[in-house]
């Protein structure tokens, strides 16, 4: 091991991070050269200096005027509603059904009838009017490198990317989008996406095959991600997203959260998780990277619902405090019987608070479910 | 500049008004806002001057923080304290802005920037630290963004891979760079 990889690995040493073999190992190079002592007495150094830097730095005037003008027109966002995560096919309890319509007289139903075609055009006018003007300048496509195109030409510098375009990369090609102010996504090689919608309600992009980042800065829910497998939704933060041959989705996210959504289903993924989408199937139950194999193995294995009572018991056997994100998305998804397995096992690794009950977590009660996520979402980070 | 009462209230600092104040914001409130920002502002634009290593940039991308802030205020869930959270949106704000510099390859750090850093510091300061700041504003941008996260800010290598998209062996490798070129820089 070189003198450089030694002194990188100094804060581990000081903060008990290294295994003993590699300890004792430094330990001892330490005794027998000087460059690695000056380095590590300078790092001490230089940690007691920073200390001293003050905590606050006041700007040389007062930025508020300036920021008071870039806000006066907005308000914040609403909080976005995190719903349950239902097996497919399971409607939501939380999705308010459209009051059923009643049939309109004959001459209410023509007037009514024409009112809503002169309307509509008006409002299609409107759309087309609003989409050119705000996508024109909204996306923009820049190529990192190769030649990404755009349709059938080459992306130049700073182009536009509008409504509708696709954009596409090859085995020799990446490419970065500004998405309008919200953010960037980085369209990796072999992959194509499409912009659906872009406004100041909703950015909206398909990702057709390949791979991309994504860093958005945003309130929830306004950048949006269509896949075959899944729709995922940006909650503030950043991820990578990877669509297989077969419209298979794979999302590891490394900042903030992401929701992956299809017919109702919903998977929340924090910071350090990934989750798997399948097509025709949606998205798979989160997990933690960190999480063993054996985990990950048996989680597969109990989301295709393989030989789920041996899958589900190395799960549960394999499964850590932090790996409750997974054990209750699970809840909703599994059989009664499952999910008492999976209750017995969420009380072994973190008793539930007095207000979360077994029966009221074994029927589904919404209200339950969410505050015991809120209770378990401080040992997810 | 007189405060509003709601920024006056705020600058007792107790956690509770600052509960009260996000509430406030979040339902629209841009006096309990504008308490927010003067509470916080010192923390953010020292963050922001130390990763950018330039004065007046920092003070532009601070407004793009604040601002950002107010429009996300409705996803702030109360799992970390608001400081916390506005401190990481920050540090998102300012890389974001880096990646795109670095495409526009319009604006440079240059060594007007860091006389001017050094201008604009308070007298009062001890020289050790007045000399550490204009070091760190002259190391290369990814040795100087872990530098700050890792000594400063206090951020663990593997936040800070998940932050800039690299590994965590790289990290460690920008903060042995930035360590070296320090001690050239200030150890004579």
């Amino acid at each position: 091991m070189s003198c450089q990889k030694r002194q990188e690995q100094l804060d581990d040493l000081l903060t008990g991070r290294l295994a003993a073999a590699e300890r004792l190992e430094i330990e001892r190079h330490l005794l027998a050269c000087t460059e690695c002592r000056s380095y590590a007495a300078w790092s001490r150094e230089l940690v007691g200096l920073a200390a001293e830097l003050p905590d606050t730095i006041e700007p040389s005037r007062d930025l508020w005027p300036d920021i008071l003008s870039r806000i006066s027109d907005r308000k914040p966002r609403s909080a976005h509603v995190i719903r349950l995560p239902l097996r497919s096919g399971v409607t939501n309890p939380t999705q308010t059904k459209p009051a059923p319509k009643q049939a309109p007289s004959r001459p209410f139903a023509i007037a009514a009838a024409l009112f809503v075609l002169i309307a509509l055009s008006s409002l299609l006018t409107y759309n087309l009017n609003q989409q050119q003007t705000t996508t024109e300048a909204a996306w923009t496509v820049t190529g990192l490198a190769g030649a990404p195109r755009v349709g059938f030409e080459v992306a130049s510098e700073g182009r536009p990317l509008r409504v509708g375009e696709w954009l596409e990369t090859d085995a020799g090609s990446r490419a970065e989008i500004e998405v309008a102010d919200i953010g960037q996504v980085e369209l990796r090689p072999n992959s194509r996406l499409r912009v659906l919608q872009s406004g100041a309600n909703e950015h909206r992009m398909a990702l057709d095959k390949g791979s991309m980042s994504a860093l958005i800065l945003a309130p929830p829910r306004l950048f949006l991600v269509e896949t075959p497998s899944a729709l995922a939704v940006d909650l503030g933060c950043a991820y990578e997203l990877t669509v297989d041959g077969q419209g298979n989705g794979h999302l590891a996210v490394s900042s903030g959260w992401v929701a992956l959504e299809f017919q109702g289903m919903q998977s929340l993924v924090p910071a350090g998780a990934s989750c798997v989408s399948r097509r025709g199937l949606g998205p798979g139950t989160p997990f933690f990277l960190d999480s063993t194999p054996e985990f990950q193995n048996a989680l597969n294995a109990v989301d295709l619902g393989r030989s789920l009572d041996a899958s589900l018991g190395n799960l549960l056997a394999a499964s850590r405090v932090r790996d409750t994100l997974s054990l209750w998305h699970l809840l909703p998804r599994l059989p009664r019987a499952q999910r008492e397995l999976v209750w017995n096992r969420l009380n072994q690794l973190l008793p539930a608070p007095p207000n979360v009950t077994r029966d009221a977590v074994l029927n589904l009660d919404q209200p339950t479910l969410e505050r015991w996520k809120e209770d378990l979402e401080s040992f997810w980070f | 500049m007189v405060m509003e009462p709601a920024a006056a209230r705020a600058s007792q600092g107790a956690a509770s008004d600052i509960t009260l104040l996000v509430e406030q914001a979040q339902a629209g409130d841009e006096t309990a806002f504008e308490a927010l920002y003067r509470l916080h502002v010192g923390r953010i634009n020292a963050l922001c001057r130390r990763m950018l290593g330039d004065a007046r940039w920092a003070e532009d991308v601070v407004q793009d923080a604040f601002v950002r802030a107010w429009r996300m205020l409705g996803g702030f869930r109360r799992e970390s304290s608001f400081g916390s959270w506005l401190y990481r949106l920050t540090v998102n704000v300012v890389l974001l802005e880096l990646r795109s510099a670095k495409r526009r390859r319009a604006r440079v750090v240059t060594c007007e920037d860091v006389t001017e850093f050094e201008e604009n510091r308070p007298a009062a300061e001890p020289e050790s630290a007045l000399d550490l700041e204009k070091a760190i504003a002259g190391l290369p941008e990814q040795a100087r963004i872990v530098f700050v996260l890792h000594e400063i800010e206090g951020y663990q290598h593997e936040e800070i891979g998940q932050m800039l998209g690299t590994a965590v062996g790289t990290s460690k490798a920008q903060l042995h760079r930035a360590r070296q070129l320090l001690r050239e820089r200030l150890v004579r």
